[in-house]
């Protein structure tokens, strides 16, 4: 059985003794025994070694441990005198632990029903894991790895691209060709990064701010740009000389638009290496915390469907919400995803805004738009986390009025009766 | 974080019920288990509404997720998949947990919003229907899982003893009164079948918030010789997660409809339909109250009136 590129009915950790480790620790914790030291030591050692072997593998090794919610560390391990020291490593190893033996035991215990071994389902539940954390705190490399991985997997179906060698489903490691019988993989071409890269003054924002079923329109667009590799002498590459440069041209001409110090620059190796800042912020969220930023965000977008406004209204608020949570997500200030919307839809002039000049070229929404959108932004939120917490809105958006202040349309919700706000 | 199990009942050798998880010795090479959401009367043993449910966090437009603190949770039940499976094929040995009774109400609507193709997506899962990874998923998973499932036949089920031929008789007897009761019933049953069964034709709709406060009285004006009324209830956002009943009151205080229990989604929706015999023209007030008692959370006073 193959599900996401493992065997996971196969796949074993053993012992010297031949003991699979996983399911034996499974085990112990299902009868509730107590946990020998010496054991939990091999148990610790074998997860970490799986970790940082799949962190290699999703080439996440090379990358800033905040990507992964892992933050004040400029990378996944250090050596001192006296072996490793404690490292982001450990710090994710511990979540990574909790993810698959405290909160998911009573799945494990269940496959014990009908099998002897379960290893290689640990093993899927650490990509599983790796994915989320991906998901969660790079929501920008996230969000360009699936658009490029759609348009590429849509050239493969019309045949305009061909996997020569790996994953069909498109990984990193797949190596593509513009022709059945391309030429072998080498080393990426000068030129390559600097292509893709240029693909972005055409793809932004809509790249990381078209959602859902509008992804499909900026997918057409990516997918069209692929034929041009062909034409400009790019045979035969990896999916990740593409993605990588990708990601790295988005996150530089995202923090551009934050015009403000977020921290210390941190060089990167790779695709980062353009310099980047460390995300000196406290530890990852709780659980709660995701998932009550999941609900607003859902709550906010849902409203703005409602909205009684035109087309055009709607899209600029789409685009500056989508970009508003991604910088939350991201975590470049401190305190849970929820909180740190508030600083990007306060005060007009609040320090943690980026300028509107530099906003409004780059979501390429008029200047003089975005007060208002703000303005309704926060009052959507406002709402939204008044419904999530159990309280009552205090303000509603129809019975408001702020002199002099410019508003983005009529914000009825439905011919005035649904969705907040609506009396 | 405090997990919420349902009352720890001992269900060694008990029959899988609704609410029930299981795995499957027929899909014993994937990593999922079976959530039981509905039973019907079927062969020797009856069948069961299944569906699929993975730790995967992944939740699309038609999955629903059972967080971390409920029972059974994380968990995410692919309800597209869902299938009717023999009972006989749930082995009371392989019971690995138990889900509340609310999220399996959850399921089940979401099972029949996918069979009927009235499936809202939130922005959030269509986010997730969009992703590549969770395409693949669903296609090496939750899919597998149920064609596998569904090709099982139970073992065949051992013959009944065999009876003396007085009590043979006994039981024709028996059986011959209750064929000749059962089909006046039946007779009746079809008529009545018959009638429900015919498409209702341009329905009338009426829209009714809740939560929003009540600014006075709404009137809904009914076609004349319309049959049925389709209510669309809207949970106004100010309106708190939560456990709850819709109600419809009439002037004099008599609850006319009293809904099953739901969970309070803000800014969800649901759908009424309600035969115009109950609703008769006058003044009543649509309501949702708390689960666990108390003053309503929500309400609106309606006046229905016939147009022409």
């Amino acid at each position: 059985m193959k599900i996401a590129g493992i065997s996971w009915g196969r796949k074993e950790t053993k012992t010297l003794t031949g003991e699979s480790v996983f399911t034996s620790h499974v085990r112990v914790l299902a009868g509730r025994e107590s946990l020998d030291p010496r054991r939990l030591e091999q148990l610790w050692s074998a997860l970490r070694a799986a970790l940082r072997s799949e962190l290699k593998r999703r080439g996440l090794w090379e990358t800033p441990p905040a990507y992964l919610g892992i933050y004040g560390w400029e990378a996944w391990e250090a050596w001192g005198e006296g072996g490793r020291k404690e490292t982001a490593l450990e710090e994710l190893l511990a979540e990574c632990y909790s993810y698959i033996f405290v909160l998911r035991l009573r799945s494990l215990e269940a496959q014990l029903k009908l099998k002897e071994n379960i290893d290689g389902l640990i093993f899927l539940n650490i990509r599983h894991f790796l994915h989320e954390r991906q998901k969660e705190h790079d929501p920008l490399g996230s969000q360009v790895f699936q658009v490029l991985q759609s348009a590429v997997r849509t050239a493969v179906a019309e045949g305009d691209l061909y996997v020569l060698e790996g994953d069909e489903r498109i990984r990193n490691l797949t190596v593509l060709s513009v022709s059945a019988s391309g030429p072998a993989l080498e080393p990426a071409r000068e030129g390559l990064a600097a292509l893709v890269a240029r693909w972005n003054d055409e793809l932004l924002p809509d790249l990381v701010t078209l959602r859902g079923h509008r992804q499909e329109e900026v997918v057409r667009r990516l997918r069209e740009r692929l034929t041009e590799l062909g034409r400009e002498g790019f045979a035969t590459f990896r999916f990740k000389d593409l993605v990588d440069p990708l990601k790295a041209d988005v996150r530089a001409r995202w923090a551009a638009i934050l015009d403000q110090s977020q921290g210390e620059a941190v060089p990167r190796i790779e695709e980062e290496s353009r310099g980047t800042r460390a995300r000196l912020v406290p530890p990852d969220t709780q659980i709660e915390e995701r998932q009550l930023f999941r609900k607003l965000v859902d709550c906010v977008m849902t409203s703005l469907r409602r909205l009684d406004i035109n087309e055009k209204t709607r899209d600029y608020l789409s685009t500056l919400w989508n970009f508003v949570r991604l910088q939350a997500s991201e975590g470049e200030e401190p305190g849970a995803p929820a909180l740190r919307l508030d600083p990007w839809l306060e005060e007009a002039e609040g320090e943690e805004r980026p300028s509107l000049r530099r906003l409004a070229e780059q979501l390429r929404i008029p200047r003089e738009r975005l007060p208002g959108l703000y303005e309704t932004l926060g009052d959507l939120l406002e709402r939204c986390r008044a419904a999530n917490s159990g309280r009552t809105a205090v303000r509603s958006l129809l019975g408001k009025s702020r002199p002099g202040k410019s508003r983005p349309g009529n914000s009825s919700f439905r011919n005035g009766k649904g969705g907040p706000g609506a009396h | 974080m405090e997990r919420v199990d349902p009352v720890p009942i001992d269900l060694n050798g008990m029959p899988p019920q609704p609410g029930d998880l299981f795995v499957l010795a027929a899909t014993a090479d994937l990593p999922v288990e079976w959530a039981i959401l509905d039973r019907r009367p079927g062969k020797a043993a009856g069948e069961l509404l299944a569906v699929p449910a993975d730790t995967r966090p992944f939740a699309g437009s038609a999955d629903v997720e059972v967080p971390a603190e409920l029972s059974g949770g994380p968990l995410s039940l692919r309800c597209r998949f869902g299938v009717w499976l023999d009972a006989a094929l749930f082995d009371p040995k392989l019971r690995s947990g138990a889900l509340t009774p609310d999220i399996v109400a959850e399921a089940l609507q979401r099972f029949r919003r996918v069979e009927s193709g009235d499936l809202e997506a939130s922005p959030l899962t269509e986010e997730v229907d969009a992703d590549p990874e969770y395409a693949d998923w669903l296609l090496e998973v939750p899919e597998r899982a149920r064609a596998l499932a569904a090709a099982v036949k139970p073992a065949a089920t051992r013959p009944s003893p065999a009876v003396t031929w007085t009590s043979a008789y006994r039981l024709a007897a028996v059986f011959a009164l209750l064929a000749v009761g059962l089909s006046i019933w039946v007779a009746l049953l079809r008529r009545d079948v018959g009638r429900l069964s015919a498409p209702i034709f341009d329905i009338p709709v009426n829209e009714v918030v809740l939560g929003a406060g009540d600014r006075g009285s709404t009137v809904l004006e009914i076609p004349r010789g319309a049959s049925h009324v389709l209510l669309l209830l809207v949970v106004d956002a100010g309106v708190a997660p939560r456990e709850g009943r819709f109600e419809i009151v009439d002037a004099g205080g008599r609850t006319v409809w009293r809904g099953p229990r739901v969970h309070l989604i803000p800014a969800g929706e649901l759908r009424l339909v309600v035969p115009r015999g109950l609703l008769v023209d006058g003044r009543y007030s649509v309501r949702i109250v708390p689960e666990a008692g108390g003053p309503a959370i929500a309400e609106k006073t309606l006046r229905i009136t016939t147009g022409e």
